[in-house]
């Protein structure tokens, strides 16, 4: 399964969200790195048939997403930022009300929707309303809708916002267990879920593809461009306002401990550490913090 | 047709085509392909029930018309509540003892209200966001709104239907008398809805759709006091009339909705939309 | 649901007895070379991905129809013409191998000169032992489309046949 994307741009009037990406995406977890109104989540809209391109194509297996419509939704799984759902619904009414509008026969639906409840750990949730769940709860809800059709295609716009970090690894722990042989685009703008669940990372930034490679080729980018400086709460200001700083915490005798991201050593007694994904973000992102 | 000696001629050559095929059957050809290797084809047949399990697991998709009928299930209670109290509201004006004007004002009104109870249903996906989520998937929001109208035109045409049946049956009013109070709101009202439902904010469209009912209404209830329906060629003519374009208008609103959900989430979008 | 799915796949193993001969034969005739046996596969498992057959008329016809698609579609891919291919030099050498005489080389030459859907329309009768409505299922055509083009077939074979035929015939047809 190949899903081509093909010089793809997206115009909302002046302002060009998605600037001429082209990509060709095989199965495995990409995730979409990037900060907000780099332009993810309308790229994940496009590709979910949600929003129409200004330009460019997306394509499955050389035949056009266009012109296999209603086909190449079947293969689509969706969970957006924020989705909205009809409050009085019950989860099990909800699931059942998604798998009509992916047109799954009532003899499969209930079966299968109770499946993936249990799979989410919401079985016996499921006939309380959507209305009194956590925002944990209606995540995993979101999650369990798009796994409905057995999709081969999973796209999930920033999954883990807003999940306390307990909340956050069993999601990651989820997307794990249901992304065999899918390809799943991740938008996301915390950095451990990507390190953790991706296969290849993509850096996004004002509607393109800045950077893309395997998390630790990316990270390797940075090699020997990490320090650590010790220094007086004087100098210490001076290196904020010269560099990037990751990381400050004081040490045991009062001092400040900076990670400092440079191109060259920024000080003499500056010591090189390993760089991170955090280190990646903040370094393609300088401008923008 | 065919002449008398031919039919002999012609079963030798099929007799003849025959013969030459089957022979290429079975002579001539590359070995190790022996056609009638049991366990081959045995295996081929367990390979045909796997594929059959396999295809039991992902099931084709359901056709428009059993999604139509799924979508009945999530048209809000209240609706069907709102269509019941209309369908006793033309039993009471049929049965009761009112003026024959008074018969023909609550007639009309049934037509406006059955056209107001259905849009909350069509306003689903915006009012609740929902919109995204739906057109991502098989029927997307096209095929969703599309639906609902299905079903809530259907829901309305009972409406219509009995108050049509009952009032000129218990001899309140002539047919032709209900139709033409019934359907000019009934359409101008449904038209006026789904317009409002496209264009306006998610949280005006309920009441604007209040004063559109209330101004379709005042209309019909004007103009059946300027021109009553009551046995004149030219005012039945006008109203047929206003029935007509109405409809015309129902019709264009209707496709102009579909148009809308069809193009995706730009259109849907609440800030796609003017500000009213 | 599990009760029906069982006893389709007892008519497997009867369809697979009964019509796999006649698949691998088409397979052989229209499919690229050395491909006929992957294709016969294709074509069963295909015929088991998809609904049941009692829609459809009979199994033959429908495995047929299957068969038709594939090969067309393997021509295309293997690049070459879309229309049923015509018998190659080679197997017609290997018929009218006089050291072999395998079939009747008279009657190879003169399904060599039709056109490829005439040819294969008289296949599908002769060879397959179709009716018009069978016939009519794996061409995707009407059963009436399906006759008319069976009478043609004959019509051109005739034709071709004539000038040696006018002394094998025991009385001449009027024109």
């Amino acid at each position: 399964m190949e899903l081509t994307l093909d010089r793809l741009s997206k115009q909302f009037g002046e302002k060009i969200a998605v600037d001429r990406v082209s990509a060709t995406l095989t199965p495995g977890v990409y995730g979409l790195l990037g900060a907000n109104g780099a332009g993810k989540t309308t790229l994940m809209r496009m590709l979910c048939d949600v929003l129409r391109p200004t330009s460019g194509q997306i394509a499955l297996n050389g035949r056009s997403v266009r012109a296999l419509g209603a086909e190449y939704r079947s293969h689509l799984g969706y969970l957006p930022q924020d989705f909205g759902y009809y409050p009085e619904f019950t989860a099990l009414d909800f699931m059942g009300y998604m798998a009509a509008l992916k047109g799954i026969p009532a003899s499969v639906s209930r079966r299968r929707s109770l499946e993936l409840l249990d799979a989410v750990g919401l079985r016996d949730m499921a006939k309380r309303r959507i209305k009194t769940f956590s925002g944990g709860m209606k995540q995993r809800l979101g999650i369990a809708q798009a796994m409905l059709n057995q999709p081969g295609i999973l796209v999930l716009d920033e999954p883990t916002a807003g999940l306390d970090p307990k909340e956050r690894v069993r999601f990651r722990n989820l997307i794990a267990s249901f992304a065999q042989d899918k390809i799943v685009v991740l938008s996301t703008h915390i950095v451990s879920d990507v390190e953790s669940i991706a296969d290849e990372v993509i850096v996004m930034r004002a509607g393109s593809f800045i950077m893309r490679g395997h998390p630790e080729t990316i990270v390797s980018a940075l090699e020997g461009k990490v320090w650590e400086c010790v220094a007086d709460a004087r100098e210490a200001a001076a290196l904020e306002s010269r560099f990037i700083v990751a990381n400050a915490h004081y040490t045991p005798d009062g001092r400040n401990a900076l990670r400092v991201i440079a191109d060259r050593c920024p000080t003499p007694s500056a010591t090189p550490l390993r760089p991170t994904l955090e280190d990646v973000y903040l370094h393609v992102f300088r401008d923008e913090l | 047709m065919t002449s008398f000696p031919r039919p002999r001629a012609a079963e030798q050559l099929e007799a003849r085509l025959r013969a030459h095929y089957a022979a290429q059957r079975t002579d001539g050809r590359p070995r190790g392909s022996a056609i009638g290797d049991e366990q081959r084809l045995r295996q081929l047949a367990a390979l045909m029930a796997q594929e059959r399990q396999g295809a039991a697991a992902t099931p084709r998709p359901m056709g428009f018309v059993a999604f139509v009928a799924s979508q009945v299930r999530f048209v809000p209670r209240w609706t069907w509540i709102v269509q019941a109290a209309l369908m006793a509201l033309a039993l009471l004006l049929a049965t009761g003892a009112q003026s024959a004007q008074a018969v023909a004002m609550g007639t009309s009104l049934i037509g406006g209200a059955a056209a107001l109870a259905g849009l909350p249903s069509l306003l689903a996906s915006k009012s609740f966001n929902t919109a995204e989520l739906e057109c991502a998937c098989y029927f997307d929001c096209a095929g969703a709104t599309a639906a609902r109208l299905i079903v809530i035109g259907c829901s309305d045409a009972l409406v219509l239907g009995c108050a049509a049946l009952c009032i000129p049956l218990l001899g309140a009013l002539s047919l032709l008398e209900v139709l033409l109070h019934l359907c000019p709101p009934f359409f101008a009202g449904a038209a006026g809805c789904l317009l409002i439902a496209r264009r306006a904010r998610p949280a005006n469209t309920l009441p604007w759709a209040l004063c559109w009912t209330a101004i379709v209404l005042a209309c019909a209830y004007g103009f059946a006091a300027v021109a009553p329906v009551a046995y004149e060629g030219t005012s039945i003519a006008v109203w047929g009339c206003a029935a007509l374009a109405a409809a015309l208008w129902l019709a264009r609103e209707a496709y102009l909705l579909l148009d809308c959900a069809a193009r995706g989430l730009d259109a849907l979008k609440a800030t796609a939309s003017p500000v009213w | 649901m599990a009760g029906s799915w069982q006893s389709e796949s007892s008519d497997d193993a009867a369809v697979v007895e009964q019509c796999y001969g006649d698949v691998l034969a088409y397979c052989r005739r229209h499919g690229p070379r050395g491909s006929a046996e992957d294709l016969a596969q294709e074509v069963f498992l295909r015929f088991a991905r998809q609904s049941t057959y009692r829609d459809r008329g009979t199994a033959k016809a429908y495995l047929l129809a299957i068969a038709r698609n594939l090969c067309i579609d393997a021509g295309r891919s293997a690049g070459r013409a879309p229309l049923p291919v015509d018998p190659s030099g080679e197997e017609v050498a290997a018929i009218a191998d006089p050291r072999n005489p395998i079939g009747d080389w008279e009657l190879s030459q003169a399904l060599a000169a039709l056109d490829a859907q005439s040819r294969e329309v008289l296949e599908l009768r002769y060879d397959q032992g179709l009716s018009a409505a069978e016939m009519a299922q794996v061409l995707e055509v009407s059963r009436f489309s399906a006759h008319r083009r069976l009478k043609r077939a004959l019509e051109q074979l005739r034709q071709q046949l004539l000038p040696a035929d006018s002394s094998a015939t025991e009385e001449r047809s009027p024109r």
